[in-house]
């Protein structure tokens, strides 16, 4: 679905993606991991064509993703930036109605169709009962799923979501992954995840790519790259397999070991 | 399958045009104004001879009422929906709620344009336009491309820096102006002074039409634009995954609403607050879609600039105040009252 070839980019100089080569097959999970400032949201903004691509070649479905018109490649894949402050105050219908946009005219108004996706999308996302109301009147999680509902009624086929948890508690969190992955599985979506949860990408992706220093460390099925050493080289802190009571395992920063490198003092110790 | 929500069944319908009572509204209210503006004056009006006007005989009345107050009502009310659709657009696409159409330094450079030509005595007319207005006219637009330019070498081309370069602006020319009128003797000054106040006078109907068609044109194409303008209003980055062409619609949008500001601050000076006030007003009333927003500006400022206007010329006769100190004292406490009286105030 998506080729991505020797795609490098940089901020006026600065590096910020080199030279990364990766094959993302049409309805797989992407988790995308790396620490602050390793590329990962540069590595979005190229496929959302935000950005443009300086050096190599990203192709979507066989062709160069500059060579589609706007509307075009919109309607095709959707994008849900960090960022999601608002400076005007749009109600949550239209803004979910606004995920529409690639497949109306200029003028038009929303046919039936559009209304029936819009609808669809609000149903999925849980934010039907949320529609008459003003964005800055939501909650943080609620902002999500109503920018998430946009991003579906858009009707993509790849869907790139920029650290959609961040700053979510962890029932909100799990509320929009689940969702995600929901919709994934109904509509056979592509996905591309930017997230910090190494845990929850592992539970939820079907493979992972983890960038460090604007390079590609692994990528791959998740179960070779969810690895202690490669997660502990790339986030460079100690972590260790925590056994969990289903059989499986989580990663957790290994304490004792952080503190016994960093002369750091356990809390309540004085 | 999805599956349907309970309230689906209730409400099967989404409402798509939120706000359209406002359209309407600010519509029926400016018809209003319309209407009775022109019977308002220091000189009462014999209608009767209003009537024989109409049937080619040179009437006082008839006069007074084709010849002066029509063209000034239509041109204030032209002048107002300008204003107020430009800031609504440069609000969209600054993405800031305090933007207005002289942000980017459009009216700094018309007043220096106009005080200049009044500085060097340029007399005469060309295509109906006094040297003022077209040196006005000149000194906007030039200013326009210069702040586009400057922002477009600065690491690419970026609001923040177009901002920047607008606000940079007006000190720059604001600073030229003051000189210009140290410069300047008695009566210069005053000529200055009082342009840079603002005043809607009497036209011809070549300029009115002129006028007219350009308003009318641009809101037009404006309206067109309303949802890509939506969506640059959330976030460019959002637009462009919409598939929207940010940089055309920034590009086309911004000259329009730029030609328009231009062209008002050079027939009627820089009146203020109906570029800032009346978009701030109708989005509390109406939300931020600009479908609405767009025709609710262009009658609503319409409405708004024609009674400040039409008061500027009945508060005190036979003196003819500059409209643009109407606006403020009488935009300003009203906007002051609406802020005060909302609980939530979205700015």
């Amino acid at each position: 679905m998506i080729k991505l070839k020797n795609v490098g980019y940089a901020y006026q100089q600065r590096p910020a993606l080199a030279d990364i080569s990766l094959r993302v097959g049409e309805g797989e999970f992407w988790g995308v991991l790396g620490p602050n400032g390793s590329g990962k949201s540069t590595l979005l903004k190229l496929l959302a064509r935000v950005l443009p691509c300086q050096q190599g070649e990203i192709q979507l479905a066989g062709r160069p993703i500059g060579q589609y018109r706007s509307r075009q490649y919109a309607q095709l894949v959707s994008y849900l930036p960090q960022e999601n402050a608002l400076v005007f105050d749009f109600t949550v219908q239209e803004l979910v109605l606004m995920g529409r946009y690639p497949h109306q005219s200029l003028m038009g108004l929303p046919s039936g169709g559009d209304l029936q996706r819009v609808r669809q999308a609000m149903a999925s996302t849980d934010v039907w009962g949320l529609r008459h109301r003003r964005f800055s009147q939501l909650s943080g999680g609620e902002r999500q799923r109503v920018l998430l509902a946009a991003a579906l009624a858009q009707e993509p086929r790849v869907l790139l979501l920029d650290e959609p948890t961040r700053a979510l508690d962890l029932k909100h969190q799990l509320q929009i992954l689940e969702t995600v992955f929901q919709q994934q599985k109904a509509r056979r979506l592509t996905v591309i995840l930017l997230t910090h949860d190494l845990n929850l990408a592992a539970w939820y992706c079907s493979h992972l790519a983890v960038l460090k220093n604007a390079r590609l460390m692994a990528a791959g099925p998740v179960e070779k790259v969810f690895r202690v050493p490669l997660l502990e080289a790339v986030f460079d802190v100690p972590l260790k397999l925590s056994p969990s009571e289903d059989g499986g395992g989580q990663v957790v920063v290994d304490l004792s070991r952080y503190r016994a490198t960093h002369g750091g003092k356990a809390p309540g110790n004085g | 399958m999805v599956e349907r929500h309970p309230e689906m069944v209730k409400e099967r319908h989404l409402k798509t045009l939120d706000g359209l009572w406002v359209v309407w509204g600010s519509g029926l209210l400016l018809l209003v104004v319309i209407l009775l503006a022109p019977t308002v004056g220091s000189q009462p009006l014999n209608w009767r001879e209003v009537w024989e006007y109409l049937h080619g005989q040179s009437t006082r009345s008839g006069i007074i009422f084709f010849q002066l107050r029509l063209p000034r009502v239509l041109l204030a009310a032209l002048a107002g929906g300008g204003l107020a659709v430009a800031g609504v657009v440069f609000q969209a696409l600054l993405r800031n709620p305090l933007a207005t159409p002289y942000t980017l330094g459009i009216s700094a450079g018309s007043a220096l344009g106009a005080v200049l030509a009044i500085k060097w005595h340029l007399s005469g007319l060309w295509l109906g336009f006094s040297p003022v207005q077209w040196c006005a006219l000149g000194g906007g637009l030039a200013t326009l491309l210069l702040v586009m330019a400057l922002a477009r070498s600065a690491a690419g081309w970026s609001i923040h820096t177009l901002v920047l370069a607008g606000v940079t602006m007006n000190y720059f020319l604001g600073a030229l102006i003051l000189f210009a009128q140290y410069l300047a003797d008695f009566t210069e000054t005053i000529q200055m002074v009082r342009w840079m106040m603002g005043q809607i006078s009497t036209t011809g109907t070549p300029l009115l039409m002129a006028t007219a068609g350009l308003v009318i044109s641009v809101s037009v194409i404006l309206w067109i634009l309303a949802k890509p303008l939506d969506l640059i209003s959330t976030s460019p980055e959002l637009a462009l995954s919409r598939g929207v062409s940010v940089q055309q619609v920034q590009w086309i949008a911004l000259s329009l609403a730029a030609l328009v500001t231009a062209g008002l601050v050079a027939l009627c000076g820089p009146i203020g607050f109906v570029g800032l006030v009346v978009p701030h007003v109708l989005r509390m009333l109406a939300g931020p879609a600009h479908r609405v927003l767009i025709m609710a500006a262009l009658f609503t400022g319409a409405a708004f600039l024609l009674l400040a206007d039409t008061l500027a010329r009945t508060l005190i006769p036979p003196v003819d105040l500059p409209v643009g100190i109407l606006t403020a004292l009488v935009g300003g406490p009203f906007f002051l009252w609406l802020l005060f009286r909302r609980e939530q105030v979205f700015l």
